[in-house]
């Protein structure tokens, strides 16, 4: 058995107890062992359809069990629902009779199941749901690891011999990005992500093509045909969904390449590529040691990732002593696919979001139970009546659960716009490619589906059911355990109900949840403010921007127009030049580190100091190439020093500028200009030696330019001048060492526009090359703080809700303490005792569970702030002030809350008071 | 408990006040007239015979049951020979009893006669 069966016979097993005892003994072991095949056989066509079935099964055998507990005995016909539908309508009259505990107990519980909604749709879209695939579980990434990274790419050799070796998987696929540029006859070129894979790859993950085929093993062979397989949206968008695409050639690389096969709509293996050609892996073309792959592999049944990792390292561990060369302390890094390229980062952000809805949608149940409570004791009375009037106590449940059903129902109303409208938030914000820094890049899995579905509705009914059928057993209960006729007595004599420790101890709890999300929210919202800094400095406004990559000979493309590295450099001085000549344009540049879009990670290290740690080891720093204009367009002067200038020329001494955070991180309280920086070739390289370093002196620093990804906690970069980078006679495995890429960037002159003007400009030095990511630098601002405005706008919405349910919690137990006491308080005041002496009875009497709640609510805090590890920036969960901050607020709202009520009892007439019993 | 009601004689006044019968009702019943089954057989027969357009899961399923055992039109049966060798105390087997197989007959003849209305007046 599953695991998925093993938790759903559990599960099954307790939902079959909703139905009457009778029902159970003669159908109960029959129902379970149907439920078992039926999840079986769901399962079977996938994990998905299996989930959607429990929660169905589990949802729809409550209700069942409910209303066959309800209906008792059958009516006889065909019409069972009869005498439900009865205690329906009775609930909604009830209800209507009530409007504002109605209205209260449907907003709450609807503002906190909509958040909830939003949170598991986003929850189960991103990381619970996987890969469409069959058994998607069992695919698993590999990675390599030394004593200090956990992410090395695989090396073929490594990758071969791990193929050879293992005996956990079906099989090994190796595979690697292939960015190219796409043409066709009389079309337009496009820069295309795509991936280089071995054949096996599409058997290994178990998907078909929607059209033709995948690739076969003969095209994985050295010399083999040319083919290339295409995306569903590249297929339907570029070609117009043209069925006829099978066998024509398209250009890859200026390379002819035969269409075999069309992928189904959403496939984009390993991330969000769009077309898949052979890898034809030849261990020949590597050096041990050298060469980047990716590889994934699907385990066998039965086998566990645990199993396989320690298969795994007893394979490194006999590498390590075959291949000591390359291979010591070299480790295989396995991890569930999903789980590797979304990461533990976004998937702590994910599970804060749902924890904090959670607390939400905790609070609005505390609330709504507290309503309940309060209502119980006012209608306990008329249940004792209509009890000691021969009601059976049975109809009276009846009647409590009904009434639970229609507020459920229409929370449900309420919730499920407010969760459509953030998941449509989510997938706006969040569907833009770059808004999430996940563990392999920006781009959007392509597995990712965050809608709100049938599972996500389900879920919002259950929990809004439950909650209401929590709050609704407790009052139900008191009626029921008492005997009637007493109860009326007491209740006479007493002349009115006080508030019962219950309903403090509710009230109490849902402060200290409510001061748990303030807190958390309240973090957030510093981490708002500071992302809303980080764009300060540099004027992004009007400037427009696109990539532009120039062919690459590993590609098999020939690199007749740009061959060496000079030719390179005078295309892109070229294209600055013939930008500024253009009319719409005031000035333009290009670099290959911009702000707010991704770059890369350089080691270096400072000239006279001895390395970190005594080794080889330098330190790792943001790197970019830029021209003399790039500071200039974005109204950037340097702190200190000079900015590059045109004179940085190839033969002219080498030169750095470095950013803020470098100067204040290596040369605290000095000045690093006149400093030198050691730029070394990266480590484990062929040919990589001490005659490639330059050395290059440190001639200005600059402000922080957003080369980091917002919130990296080291943003501290450097930049090169154009005409000096790149390194001859070397074979780079980096493109951005060879001027292969860059951003051109271009600020239009009023009325101009940006990109007409870039696609002028390149198709005139640079015919048939695409560019790629146009977009305003504003845009890319937006983009690259958007996952912090959407954490942060989520928890401000989980505040708010917060705060506003624990005000509504306070004032209604508040305004029914004073309702019931109008007797004794008309007393007080006919005896002459004075409006203050009153208001202070009546807040003494909240203030007990108010400083309760508050207390309980700080070490909350604290415990949540540990433990659903934020990912914050520039704020610190349980940062003190923030607590209080928390506190101070909901303490001043709770004390208004309870005055506006208690106010009103001071105005109380004593004659009235009296007439009123 | 409901008074047991004497089902041997099926009076046409008692099937014909049961008419019509709901969509799973009649699924059920004609399953059950192929020869006794247990309750996830009846599911896999309903899925097999309207190729999943009549959807019936393992809650209504034995809601439904329990109805037409009450009412006498479906009785526990002994489990088919084949299976006897496998005896499973979980699972019980029903067939369709005399008055259920009136019943479903009366039904039948309904749709017929809706059927047969419909052609008449030349719709289909």
């Amino acid at each position: 058995m599953t695991w998925l069966e093993r938790v759903g016979s559990h599960l099954y097993r307790w939902v079959l107890r909703a139905y009457p005892r009778s029902f159970q003994a003669s159908f109960g072991g029959e129902m379970l062992e149907t439920f078992r095949r039926e999840l079986a056989d769901h399962r079977a066509r996938g994990a998905f359809p299996a989930v959607l079935y429990l929660l169905r099964a589990l949802g729809g055998g409550i209700l069942l069990g409910l209303q066959e507990r309800l209906e008792g005995r059958r009516t006889g016909g065909g019409g069972g629902h009869d005498s439900f539908l009865r205690d329906l309508r009775w609930a909604v009259r009830s209800l209507a009779r009530d409007p504002r505990f109605a209205f209260t107990a449907v907003l709450a519980l609807g503002l906190g199941i909509g958040l909830t909604g939003a949170a598991f749709s986003i929850t189960w879209g991103t990381l619970l749901r996987g890969l469409p695939f069959p058994d998607a579980e069992e695919l698993v990434h590999f990675a390599r690891g030394n004593e200090e990274f956990n992410s090395l790419a695989v090396t073929p050799h490594d990758y071969v011999a791990w193929s050879e070796m293992q005996r956990s998987f079906t099989g090994l696929a190796a595979y690697t990005e292939a960015i190219v540029n796409l043409n066709e006859s009389g079309g337009f070129p496009a820069r295309v992500e795509g991936a280089a894979l071995e054949s096996g790859a599409f058997s290994l993950l178990g998907v078909a093509p929607a059209l033709g085929r995948t690739l076969l093993p003969e095209d994985d062979l050295p010399g083999g045909p040319d083919v290339v397989v295409l995306s569903h949206a590249l297929w339907s968008g570029r070609y117009g969904g043209d069925p006829g695409i099978l066998g024509r050639e398209i250009l890859l690389n200026d390379r002819p390449h035969t269409v075999v096969g069309v992928m189904p709509r959403g496939f984009g293996f390993p991330l969000a590529e769009e077309l898949w050609i052979p890898l034809r892996l030849d261990l020949r073309d590597h050096v041990p040691g050298t060469g980047r792959l990716d590889a994934f592999g699907r385990l066998r049944p039965g086998i566990t990732l645990e199993a396989a990792r320690s298969e795994f390292q007893g394979i490194s561990q006999e590498l390590a002593r075959s291949r000591p060369g390359t291979n010591a302390g070299i480790r295989a890094i396995l991890e569930s696919y999903t789980r590797e390229y979304v990461g533990d980062d976004f998937a702590s952000v994910v599970w804060a979001l749902l924890g904090g809805a959670t607390l939400v949608l905790l609070v609005a149940c505390l609330n709504v139970a507290n309503l309940m409570l309060v209502r119980g004791v006012r209608r306990a009375r008329e249940m004792a009546i209509r009890i000691s009037l021969g009601a059976g106590r049975r109809r009276l449940l009846r009647l409590i659960v009904a009434e639970g059903v229609v507020l459920a129902a229409l929370a449900a109303v309420v919730g499920t716009p407010l969760a459509a409208a953030g998941v449509r938030w989510f997938a706006g914000t969040g569907g833009e490619p770059g808004t999430f820094q996940l563990a392999h890049g920006g781009s959007v899995p392509f597995w990712w589906d965050v809608t709100l579905d049938g599972t996500t509705l389900a879920f919002i009914l259950l929990a809004a059911l439950l909650t209401l059928l929590a709050a609704g057993v407790v009052p139900a209960l008191r009626v029921w355990r008492t005997d009637p006729n007493t109860f009326l007595r007491d209740q006479t004599r007493k002349g009115s109900a006080r508030t019962s420790p219950l309903t403090h101890a509710v009230v109490a709890g849902e402060l200290a949840v409510a001061l748990a999300v303030l807190s958390v929210a309240g973090v957030m919202a510093q981490s708002l403010l500071q992302v809303t800094r980080v764009d300060q400095g540099i004027r992004t406004q009007g400037i427009t921007l696109a990539r532009l990559a120039l062919p690459d000979a590993r590609l098999g493309v020939s690199e007749a127009d740009f061959p060496d590295l000079e030719s390179r450099r005078l295309l892109w001085e070229g294209l600055v030049t013939r930008l500024e000549s253009l009319p719409g344009v005031q000035n333009a540049s290009v670099a290959t580190a911009v702000p707010f879009l991704r770059t890369f990670r350089e080691e270096v290290r400072i000239a006279g100091r001895p390395p970190a740690g005594g080794g080889e080891e330098g330190v790792q720093a943001w790197f970019g190439v830029a021209d003399p204009g790039f500071f200039h367009l974005l109204g950037v002067a340097a702190l200190e020093g000079r900015l590059l200038g045109p004179d940085d020329r190839l033969g002219a001494e080498p030169v750095v500028v470095v950013n803020r955070s470098f100067a204040l991180r290596h040369f605290p309280g000095g000045s690093p200009v006149g400093e030198s920086l050691i730029l070394r070739s990266s480590a484990g390289e062929v040919g990589a030696g001490s005659s490639d370093e330059v050395v290059a002196r440190i001639v200005g620093v600059v402000p922080d330019l957003a080369m980091a990804p917002v919130g990296d906690e080291d943003p501290s970069g450097f930049y090169r001048p154009l005409a000096q980078a790149g390194r001859p006679n070397r074979t780079g495995i980096f493109d951005r060492r060879e001027l292969r890429y860059a951003w051109v960037m271009v600020r239009p002159a009023p009325g101009g526009d940006g990109a007409d003007a870039l696609r002028t400009a390149v198709s005139a030095l640079a015919p048939g090359l695409p560019l790629s990511g146009l977009q305003t630098l504003d845009r890319a601002a937006r983009t690259a703080t958007g996952q912090y405005r959407l954490y942060g706008t989520f928890y401000l919405v989980f505040g708010a809700a917060a705060l506003f349910l624990a005000i509504l919690g306070l004032y209604g137990v508040v305004a029914y303490a004073v309702g019931n006491r109008t007797h004794e308080v008309g007393i007080r005041i006919a005896l002459g005792a004075g409006r203050r002496r009153v208001l202070g009875t009546v807040l003494r009497g909240v203030a007990g569970p108010v400083a309760a709640g508050l207390g309980a609510g700080l070490l909350l805090s604290l415990w949540v702030g540990d433990t659903l590890e934020l990912v914050v920036l520039g704020a610190q969960a349980g940062d003190p002030m923030v607590l209080a901050g928390a506190v101070v607020l909901l303490a001043l709202t709770a004390a208004v809350a309870a005055l506006v009520p208690a106010h009103r009892a001071t105005r109380i007439d004593p004659g009235q008071a009296f007439r009123a019993e | 408990m409901t008074p047991r009601r004497d089902h041997s004689v099926p009076g046409s006044a008692q099937v014909e006040s049961a008419l019509p019968l709901s969509p799973p009702v009649f699924e059920i019943l004609v399953s059950l007239a192929t020869g006794p089954l247990h309750g996830y057989g009846i599911l896999l027969d309903l899925r097999e015979r309207t190729q999943g357009r009549v959807r019936l899961e393992t809650g209504p399923l034995y809601r439904h049951l329990k109805r037409l055992l009450e009412d006498g039109w479906v009785e526990e049966a002994d489990p088919p020979a084949e299976d006897e060798g496998e005896v499973d105390e979980r699972r019980r087997y029903y067939r369709i009893s005399a008055l259920g197989a009136a019943v479903l007959a009366a039904e039948t003849r309904r749709l017929q006669a809706s059927l047969a209305r419909v052609r008449e007046a030349g719709v289909l």
